[in-house]
């Protein structure tokens, strides 16, 4: 039996850092270690966008909060 | 890039059956443009507490329970898809599109019971597949919706070079409870 009662939902959300994860998992679902080049430069791309958007949204917030 | 326009692209590449399961339980998908505060905005409409401040600027998306919708955060999906090719930025917003549809359908077709195994087929997963579920990030009844999301998301992508079969690395138990909750192969 769940702990928690389905009856009172949680918020769901997908977090963003999830998402390279799951890329490499789509990529190579068996966990081969068989990801193009190109998926792979593509992956890390979104992982500095990713860390790039964190960044700036922190320093937007941190303004913000200064204000 | 039109965001709500990939968003409806990647549910009308879902198998008819599961279309028809999202329309007859009203699921809706929305673009939030200010996010967060227009989606902490959705969620007081409803009177539902909102996610904590840092789970929202992290979230590239959001269920919204009362409203039947998955709100993506715009912001965020442009960043990141900034300096991608567009097939493969496309292809995010699909995945992730795809991980809230199977989200949306697990909340609406699985039953308690079936959640309370959630953390006990999580421990039967390959280990990227737990480390993508991220349980510790949700409560004990939640796993179970995440798994099949997660899950969801890969089936759907395999079906253009797997077909409908079921894949070896997903766990029997894992793959019967996902089947209890989503018909598959979705032309049975």
């Amino acid at each position: 039996m769940a702990t928690d009662p389905i009856s009172q939902p949680q918020p769901a959300t997908f977090a963003a850092s999830k998402i390279p994860s799951l890329l490499r998992v789509l990529a190579d679902p068996e966990g081969k270690g068989e990801i193009s080049a190109e998926g792979a430069a593509s992956i890390e791309q979104i992982e500095t966008n990713l860390a790039r958007y964190r960044e700036t949204s922190e320093s937007a917030q941190h303004g913000n909060d200064d204000s | 890039m039109d965001l709500l326009a990939e968003v409806r692209r990647a549910r009308r590449e879902l198998p008819e059956r599961h279309r028809a399961l999202l329309d007859h339980a009203n699921v809706q998908e929305t673009v939030v443009y200010d996010w967060p505060d227009g989606v902490a905005d959705l969620y007081r409409t409803l009177g539902e507490r909102p996610p904590s401040a840092s789970e929202l600027k992290d979230a590239a998306a959001v269920w919204l329970q009362g409203h039947r919708t998955a709100a993506f955060n715009a912001p965020l999906l442009q960043a990141m898809a900034a300096e991608v090719d567009v097939p493969s930025a496309r292809a995010v917003i699909q995945y992730v599109a795809w991980h809230e549809y199977g989200h949306a359908l697990s909340l609406t077709l699985a039953t308690d019971e079936l959640r309370a195994e959630g953390p006990a087929l999580l421990r039967l997963l390959p280990e990227r597949f737990q480390e993508l579920v991220a349980a510790d990030s949700y409560a004990r009844s939640q796993v179970f919706d995440e798994i099949v999301a997660t899950v969801y998301t890969v089936m759907i992508d395999r079906i253009r070079t797997d077909g409908y079969g079921a894949p070896d690395f997903i766990p029997p138990q894992v793959y019967a409870a996902f089947q209890e909750v989503i018909p598959w192969p979705p032309i049975q």
